[in-house]
């Protein structure tokens, strides 16, 4: 399940949402994921290239417009020194965002974001009636 | 004991010795991994060069290797060995806009990839696998008879 977090609703409950790091973070070596962000009237969808990222080792937190990303590499079964990459990227969106409504998911090494605007940012399309 | 085996991989440096001529040739691959070192979090990656993210290494009686591959699907990947030449070719997939959205932002313009290796010892081509898994292509190669390390005991005169 991925982890995600936002400056507006507090965990409940749970100590803390960030597990601790099973490696040090010289252990990896740090990439930059390329992203692709994509814009509707009411919501931001955003892709990364986190190729062979664990679920677990997803997080994602908003702040503002802010989005910042961190995964790491799984481990390879039987090869126990490959180089792992940890991933990390922020970036801004152009408006405010509805940090609870996020939501993500990892799919053939794509993880996908996605966040509703805030209300105040939503595009709303005023009718005109003919007289 | 670090490295028990060459390391073939571009990342050879920072575990064995770097006298591997290999390395070289995969010179391009290691810059990319120094660049990427060295960049913020916050500027775009600089457009990487063609080509996927690749490892290689020798396990010993086998030769393993990780491809990075985001967003692929196995019918997408062509993988093939001729002689002791390894060929990744991928079909590019385009990721469409998604419905009612527009693009704000288009970093993951996948290119076609013809990546090919010229691997230091046989493989026995047969007995190779390869798995994908979140984007990650993981390839065992075993190496053919002749080219498997061989114990040679030592007798005392």
């Amino acid at each position: 399940m991925s982890n995600i977090q936002n400056d507006q609703a507090p965990q409940n409950g749970a100590p803390s949402a960030e597990a601790a790091p099973a490696r040090a973070e010289s252990a990896f070596w740090h990439a930059t994921p390329e992203l692709d962000v994509y814009e509707s009237e009411s919501a931001y969808l955003i892709h990364l290239n986190v190729a062979g990222a664990s679920t677990e080792s997803v997080n994602v937190q908003v702040i503002g417009a802010e989005v910042q990303v961190r995964a790491e590499q799984a481990p390879v079964a039987g090869r126990s020194d490959v180089a792992l990459a940890l991933y990390q990227r922020r970036f801004e969106l152009p408006s405010d965002v509805d940090a609870a409504s996020a939501s993500a998911q990892l799919r053939d090494g794509v993880l996908e974001i996605r966040i509703q605007k805030s209300a105040a940012a939503r595009r709303v399309r005023i009718p005109v009636n003919a007289n | 004991m670090l490295s028990r085996y060459n390391v073939i991989s571009p990342l050879s440096p920072f575990w064995g010795a770097p006298s591997n001529p290999l390395s070289a040739s995969m010179n391009r691959l290691f810059q990319d991994f120094e660049t990427a070192f060295a960049r913020s979090a916050f500027t775009p990656p600089a457009r990487r060069g063609r080509g996927p993210r690749v490892q290689l290494r020798d396990e010993g009686e086998s030769i393993s290797m990780l491809a990075e591959l985001p967003g692929l699907k196995l019918e997408d990947v062509d993988l093939s060995i001729e002689g002791t030449t390894v060929t990744l070719k991928t079909t590019p997939r385009t990721a469409p806009v998604p419905e009612g959205f527009s693009a704000l932002r288009r970093e993951r313009q996948p290119s076609a990839v013809e990546w090919s290796f010229e691997l230091p010892y046989a493989v026995d081509a047969a007995s190779a696998s390869a798995t994908l898994d979140q984007g990650r292509l993981s390839v065992t190669l075993p190496k053919a008879p002749e080219a498997k390390p061989r114990t040679i005991s030592v007798k005392a005169a």
